[in-house]
């Protein structure tokens, strides 16, 4: 697999904070394809690493590489996006347009693509983003998990192959983070996109393939989910917590029901306990 | 005397294209020394229920009564904002000052109350932060931290009514244990609570009573499990249930009697007996 984003020894501390550095010689590799989880306490340095992979912020020390480049040059060329596409917490500020389709025109339209290719474009991800449907609505009249998924579309509409999201649905009802998980899940899986984010939700770490766990600017954790949670130690030194899931999935076991670890979901776990009858 | 909205009618952009009944004809009661939650898909009205009790805003019809204040009169609003403390769902929106410690002691000071540098310091240390944010920025914390500064500012105004817009949203688990265990606290000491919340194990953990709102109407009221029984037949577009109640209820709809429940050791104990076909 092709390596996609490079993080070679990564300091970083903020202007105003001489002496604490938010990240602390940090080195991490991600391939083409990956679906990765970063958690870690509030201030542990997550948002600090995705900002310094899109070249928000600069190194200290160290440097990054997308796709063989520095996140700087590719900004200033102004096709950052499309390598990465970037996705925050509140819905509400990454929608400029008052139409969805215009909303998702408006990255390529930026790019100068002929027309053509745009709409072409445009029609691709809100297919992708299941927004197809309500393309002509006005943005604002939109639920926070559509809202979401515009913001994705958006993204995805400059044809990135790496997607970073901060959050994505620490401000959503249920059903808008499901949508949007189930979004993330399968465009990772259909479209081989590289999907990195952050959350605070366990349950939905559990389902990444990978989990980084920030500690004071260093890494904790770099491994499978099923392998960080079987580490109380460290998941309660990190003041993480255990998916309710998988603590039920866990005392299952004491009482000798062998659900296999690769179950993620509420629908799988009644899978397998339909099986075991 | 608690807080109460007799028939309350919230209407956004009223008489223009615009216009959003966002809240319809409400009548509630909070009472004293409890946890409430508020659930409900986005839109469904939670934020705008929230800004009418502590006269943020104003019915369009009806009234919102606070220890027999009526929120709609001018004259009253002071009296009410002191007793009734409200934390947005985006704390940044809330932060202002040049420190920490400045944002800590603002909101006191407008009730004629000074804040030492150590009372500032409990206050930090009650949600999980260190006297060294004293000096920081406000505006230049990480997302969580700024969530648990909001919390803290308003601690030190000592709110007869708590509300918060999605408190939880944006913690570290343990950050959330931190505030669940204040909010547990602060009702211990007879203050009233009530949260917005789209944590379904949250609310099941932390509330008492549950008001579920669709599409400005309350469509559930009560005790939390009654509440959360509700919802397992009623099912409201947006909403889910507790992650316990879900495996339950799939069970249930495989044809198993297995009981409502939204406890772990509980829904254990219905699985084995479903495994060793007891059921
Ligand atoms: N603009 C800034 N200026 C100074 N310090 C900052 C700034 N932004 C963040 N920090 C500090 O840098 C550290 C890392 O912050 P960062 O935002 O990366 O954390 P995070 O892991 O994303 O946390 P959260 O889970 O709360 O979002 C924290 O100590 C934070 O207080
Ligand atoms: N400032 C506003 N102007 C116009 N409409 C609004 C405003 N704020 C909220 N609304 C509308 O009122 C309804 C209820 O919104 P809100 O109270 O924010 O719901 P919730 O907090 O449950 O997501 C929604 O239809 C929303 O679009
Ligand atoms: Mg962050
Ligand atoms: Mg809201």
């Amino acid at each position: 697999m092709e390596t996609v984003i490079v993080a070679n020894n990564l300091s970083y501390h903020y202007a105003a904070e001489k002496e604490r550095y938010a990240l602390q010689n940090v080195s991490l590799s991600f391939l083409q394809g990956e679906l990765v989880a970063l958690v870690g306490p509030n201030g542990s340095g997550k948002t600090t690493f995705i900002k310094l992979l899109t070249g928000l912020l600069e190194p200290n020390e160290g440097y990054v590489e997308v796709l063989g480049r520095k996140p700087q040059k590719l900004k200033e060329e102004g096709l950052l996006g499309t390598q990465i596409g970037l996705v925050f917490q509140n819905p509400d500020n990454q929608i400029v347009a008052a139409v969805v389709e215009e909303d998702v025109a408006f990255g390529p339209e930026n790019l100068n693509l002929p027309t053509g290719e745009i709409i072409k474009r445009v029609e691709e991800a809100l297919k992708l983003t299941g927004l197809w449907e309500l393309r002509q609505r006005a943005s604002y009249a939109l639920s926070g998990g559509q809202k979401q998924r515009l913001a994705i579309a958006g993204a995805l509409a400059l044809r990135p192959r790496i997607l970073l999201l901060d959050e994505p649905t620490s401000m959503l009802d249920p059903a808008g983070r499901q949508e949007v998980l189930n979004l993330l899940l399968k465009l990772n899986e259909e479209e081989k996109l590289t999907i990195i984010f952050i959350t605070h939700y366990m349950e939905e770490a559990l389902r990444a393939k990978r989990l980084i766990a920030f500690d004071r600017g260093r890494v904790a954790f770099d491994g499978t989910p099923n392998n960080f949670f079987r580490q109380k130690p460290l998941v309660q030194q990190l003041g993480l917590d255990v998916p309710p899931l998988y603590k039920l999935m866990e005392r299952l076991w004491k009482e000798k029901i062998f659900i296999p670890d690769t179950v993620t979901t509420p629908e799988m776990l009644v899978e397998e306990i339909c099986r075991l009858r | 005397m608690p807080i109460t909205l007799n028939e309350v009618t919230f209407v956004y952009n009223p008489g223009t294209p615009m216009e959003v009944i966002a809240l319809n004809n409400i009548n509630l009661n909070f009472n004293e020394g409890i946890i409430t939650g508020i659930i409900g898909p986005t839109g469904s009205g939670k934020s705008t229920l929230l800004m009418l009790l502590n006269g943020l805003l104003t019915p369009t019809r009806g009234n919102v009564v606070v220890d027999g204040l009526i929120t709609s009169k001018k004259g009253n609003l002071k009296a009410i904002r002191q007793k009734v403390q409200l934390i947005f769902q985006y704390p940044e929106h809330q932060l202002f000052a040049e420190t920490v410690f400045d944002e800590l002691t603002f909101g006191p000071k407008n009730f004629g109350r000074e804040i030492t540098e150590e009372q500032a310091a409990e206050l930090l240390r009650q949600v999980g932060l260190d006297e060294s944010y004293l000096k920081r920025s406000p505006f230049e914390l990480s997302g969580g931290e700024k969530r648990r500064l909001a919390i803290a500012s308003v601690l030190g105004i000592s709110p007869k009514y708590l509300i918060l817009d999605e408190p939880a949203a944006a913690l570290d688990p343990a950050g959330k244990e931190t505030i669940y265990r204040l909010l547990l606290s602060l009702k211990k000491q007879g203050v009233t609570v009530i949260i917005v919340s789209h944590n379904m194990d949250e609310v099941a953990y932390l509330c008492d009573q549950i008001v579920v709102l669709d599409r400005g109407r309350i469509a559930a009221f009560g005790e939390k499990i009654e509440v959360f029984h509700k919802l397992m037949e009623k099912n409201i577009p947006g909403l889910s249930l507790p992650v316990y109640a879900q495996v339950i209820k799939l069970l249930q709809s495989r044809g198993h009697k297995v009981k409502m429940t939204i406890s772990l050791e509980e829904t254990v104990g219905e699985i084995v007996r479903v495994v060793r076909g007891n059921d």
